[in-house]
Parts: structure tokens; sequence; C-alpha cells
């Protein structure tokens, strides 16, 4: 998963941060992180249910503050720029919700894929329509653009919120859980459409330079891991793919790798 | 947003749960609540009036839409029950009050009467309370499920400001129903008070009653009139959006947002009803 034209801009620092719990904020869910992503990074973010993957996920990129601590976007701190100046870094970074949740519920997928672009460049609907062609064909949902997404097969739903991020050309994706609870078939299909993306070769689309993807099992992702940071027991650490391939890996890593190890029941 | 929960009713419930508590306890929590609640709705309507004027003319081709389809709920869905209540309000009271000023042989005072009940009174009230039964429980029932569902952060992601996107045009649509209604109501209440008196025979031709309203009227009911419509369409929109938007974090919490969101706009229309009508008679007389 090397890419060769990799430099190292830091585009997401996290500095001292506490994250805050998403679903209540007077909590912190992991405290002290210390993360770089530098443009055309891949990473995977991989924690258990309640470990604050999402939390950090959209602390990272600017939509909660953090507890403590400072969060700086393209070089920019984002506790101390303008509303404004946030709105206009938020523009470079698409973010996909667990299990493509989020879609507004009373629009149509194609609705719903061409809103930001129609609200931020201000276009008409048709030439909206032109540009999400390229998203729901390489989505692959282009058979059900006039759907409301409670009428989509769930498998369906998380594509939907892919493809709403990736219209405006994001610079950085993060894409929070995408295969929870997904067959086989479509972990293969979101494992082999991402790495694409990252490559970027052939893509109808634009392509962001930066992903982060957080999942819960790096086992289908044991071929295709470059870096990583997993979270456990309120515990933050970041490995590379030096560590996946070494004979005896973090303990911490191994439990994502390997799966739990049941000794008795 | 997310800030103004912290000190929510349901925080206030959870914290009692479980504990008994005395009067004293159960009247301070009361007046805290009432008091935060005022807090939050005041500093929502100063966050939701200024993005409605730096922002109107952002984004037309996403917000206008909305702004129509608002308007189309407010206004012209409301048409056919705001029908059956201005010939109520006609039947019951103008036509009533017609025949029995003509039976006492004061039919002269009738444009003076209705000139303070029907246009100052009945007609905007009756316009916001229909507004509120109607378009308020719809508005705290439909933001509160895309929060519930988690449809305002997915908006922040985008970087579309919640407040543009799901408040601004329900403010514009339900002023302008408020408005649109309230004329409305004012003028089939007065017509079909008429024909009901017209019905019981009452001595009084239409040019008279008519002539009367317009002497009776005067530019001051016009602004007043106006006031109320725009005050009762703002207090209604705001503090069903703070309701819908603000408070429920689950769907659970919908309904009992809704109640609360309906008194509260019934409090706050009365309260510049009567703010209103005392600066109209003691203040300027």
């Amino acid at each position: 998963m090397g890419n060769s034209e990799k430099r190292l801009i830091p585009v997401i620092e996290l500095k001292n941060v506490s994250v805050l719990s998403y679903n209540s904020l007077n909590n912190i869910v992991i405290r002290g992180i210390d993360w770089t992503v530098y443009k055309n990074d891949f990473w995977i973010v991989c924690g258990f249910g309640g470990s604050g993957k999402t939390s950090l996920l959209l602390t990272a990129a600017g939509i909660q503050k953090p507890a403590t601590g400072s969060v700086f976007l393209f070089s920019n701190n984002i506790t101390t720029i303008s509303e404004d100046e946030l709105i206009e870094l938020r523009l470079k970074i698409g973010f996909v919700f667990e299990t493509g949740a989020s879609l507004f519920h009373d629009l149509t997928v194609e609705e719903n894929i061409t809103l930001p672009l129609r609200y931020h460049i201000e276009c008409d609907y048709e030439t909206a329509l032109k540009k999400a062609t390229d998203v729901l064909e390489f989505t692959e949902i282009e058979n059900y653009r006039n759907a409301l997404p409670s009428s989509l097969p769930r498998h369906l739903i998380p594509r939907v919120g892919f493809a709403r991020a990736l219209i405006m050309e994001p610079e950085i994706l993060f894409i929070d859980d995408p295969m929870k609870s997904l067959d086989v078939n479509q972990e293969r299909w979101w494992i082999e459409t991402l790495i694409k993306l990252y490559k970027g070769t052939n893509l109808p689309i634009a392509r962001p330079h930066t992903l982060i993807v957080a999942v819960s099992d790096l086992r289908p992702w044991i071929n295709h891991l470059d870096k990583i940071a997993v979270l456990s027991s309120n515990c933050y650490k970041c490995f590379s793919k030096k560590d996946v391939d070494a004979e005896k890996p973090d303990p911490v890593l191994a439990e994502f790798l390997f799966g739990a190890n049941i000794k008795s029941v | 947003m997310k800030e103004a929960i912290k000190t929510s009713e349901v925080d206030l419930a959870e914290e009692s749960a479980g504990k008994e508590l005395n009067l004293a306890d159960i009247l301070g929590r009361k007046l805290f609540y009432a008091f935060d609640t005022v807090k939050g709705v005041i500093a929502f309507t100063l966050i939701s009036l200024t993005v409605l004027i730096k922002k109107f003319n952002r984004s037309k081709c996403v917000i206008h839409p909305l702004i129509a389809k608002q308007i189309k709920l407010c206004g012209v869905s409301l048409v056919p029950i705001m029908t059956f209540i201005s010939l109520a309000i006609g039947f019951l009271v103008v036509g009533q009050t017609i025949t029995l000023l003509s039976r006492f042989g004061v039919k002269d005072f009738a444009g003076v009467l209705m000139v303070a009940i029907v246009v100052r009174e009945l007609g905007p009230i009756a316009a916001a309370l229909i507004i509120m039964a109607k378009v308020g429980t719809t508005i705290v029932v439909e933001l509160g499920t895309s929060r519930a569902l988690g449809e305002v952060e997915s908006l922040e992601a985008l970087g579309i400001d919640p407040i543009h996107y799901f408040v601004v045009p329900r403010i514009v649509g339900v002023v302008l129903g408020a408005i649109s209604l309230t004329v409305y109501i004012v003028i089939f209440s007065l017509l079909s008070g008429y024909l009901f008196a017209f019905l019981q025979e009452v001595p009084l031709q239409p040019s008279e009653y008519l002539r009367q309203i317009a002497d009776t009227l005067l530019w001051s009911d016009f602004i007043l009139v106006s006031i109320k419509a725009i005050g009762f369409g703002l207090i209604i929109s705001i503090v069903c959006c703070y309701y819908g938007l603000a408070k429920p974090l689950n769907l659970k919490m919908i309904s009992r947002s809704a109640t609360s969101a309906i008194i509260q706009a019934v409090v706050g229309c009365v309260a510049l009803d009567v703010i209103l009508i005392f600066i109209n008679f003691v203040v300027l007389g």
C-alpha cells in the first residue's frame, strides 16, 4: 500500500488531545492523544464498539471540539479560527458516518448526494446531477438514485454516505466503520473500492489524497495495512506495517489481528 | 448546539429520579428549568435571526425551495381549516353581535366592536393557534427526528449550517403564513359574520357595515395586527425549532418536546398579546 508520491506534509495534528464522547459530551473517552496524519497516508483506526473511534474521527475532522489539547487541520488550530474559516476547512474533508447513517430521510439518494454541491457551489440541480452520475457509478448505486434512504437495502446505505462525501472532492476522507455488520461480499467491495480510491488509477472521480478508515476488525485488512491506530481500554497506540509483520506483534495489536483468545467458557 | 442540552429538562428529570423531593425542591427545579429554557430560547433566537440576516441570499437553490415548501405548509395547506374557523368566528361572534346590537338599537357600534374583537384580537390569535397546532407540532417532530437520526451532525460535516438549513426556512415560512392567514381569517370572519346577520334579517346594509368598519380602523390597527402576526409567527417558529433541534437526543423524547413547545409557544403568544394591548391602550392611549 505504499505510495511513491508520499511527502511528509502534516494535514491533521492532534496534540495532547482528550476526546469527548460523541454520545455524551460530559465524558472523555480517550486522553492524551498525539497523532499526526500526513498527506497521502492511509490510516486504519481500529477499536471495539464503544472504544471511541467515532469520537476520535469527529474530533480529528474538526466536527467535534476536543475537551483539552489542540487539533490542527491543514496547520490551522480549530479552536482558535472563526466558524467561517472552519467551514472552509471542512469542505476539504469528507466524512462518512457509521453504517451510512445521517442520510436525510426525506431526500432521495440523488438529492442526498447532490445536496452539498448545490448548497456550496449553488449550481442548479441538472448540473449537480451530471457530477453525481460519476459518483453514483463509482459507488454502484446508480439504480437506486430515486429511492428514499428508508427503502434502500441495508448494505447500500453506507455507500450513499460515501458517495455524498466524495462528490465534494475532499482532500481527506474519514470513513467510520463502513463494514459494520456487512457480509463477506460487501466487506470485499469496501476494501477493494477504498484501495482503488487510495491508489487513484483510472478513477472516474477525484481522489482524496488521505484516507482514514475506522474498523472494528483488522482481519479483512491484514494484507493492506499501512498505518494503524488502535483504541483499546481508553488507550491509544499507533503501529505500522512493520509491527503487523513482526513475529510477535504487540498484544494490543495481536488481539485485533488474530481475534479474541477465548481461554475457557 | 449540543451545549444547550446539558441543562435540559431531561437532565433535571434524571437527577430527580429515585429521590423524594419536597415542595421547595420541586419549585426550585421548575424555576431553574424555566429560567434555563428562557435563556436557551433567547440565545437560539439571536443566533437564528443573525443567520437569517447574514445568509438570507446564500445557497438560494437549496434554501429557497425549502422556504417555498414551508410557505405551502403554513399557508396554502391551512386554508381549508382557516375557512372553517373563519366561518365559525363569523357565525358565532360577528353575526350574533350584530344581531344583538340591532335588537338593542345600537347597530351603529357594529364596526367598532368588529374592529376591536375580530381585527385586533381574534384574527391574529386564532391564526396563531391553528398554525401552532398544525405546523408547530410538525416542526418539533420533523426536527426532533432529524436530530435523533444524526442529520445535524451530518450537516455540520458537510459544512452546512444546521440553523440555515433547518431553522431559516421555517421562520420565514411560519411568519409569512401567520401574516397571510391573519389577513384571510379577519376578512373572511367579517364577511361570513355579515352573511349570518343578513340571514337573520338584521336591518344593516352591507355598505353601512363596511363604512362603520372602515371608519373605526386606524393606521395603528394595521401596524398592531402586523406586529402581532409577525411576532406570533416568530415565537411559534423559534420555540418549536428550539425544542425540535436543541432538545431531543432520541426518538422517545420527541413527543414530550412537542407538548412543551406548544405550551411555551401559547404562553409566549399570550404574553406578547398582553404586552401589545398594554402598549396600545395604556402607553399610546
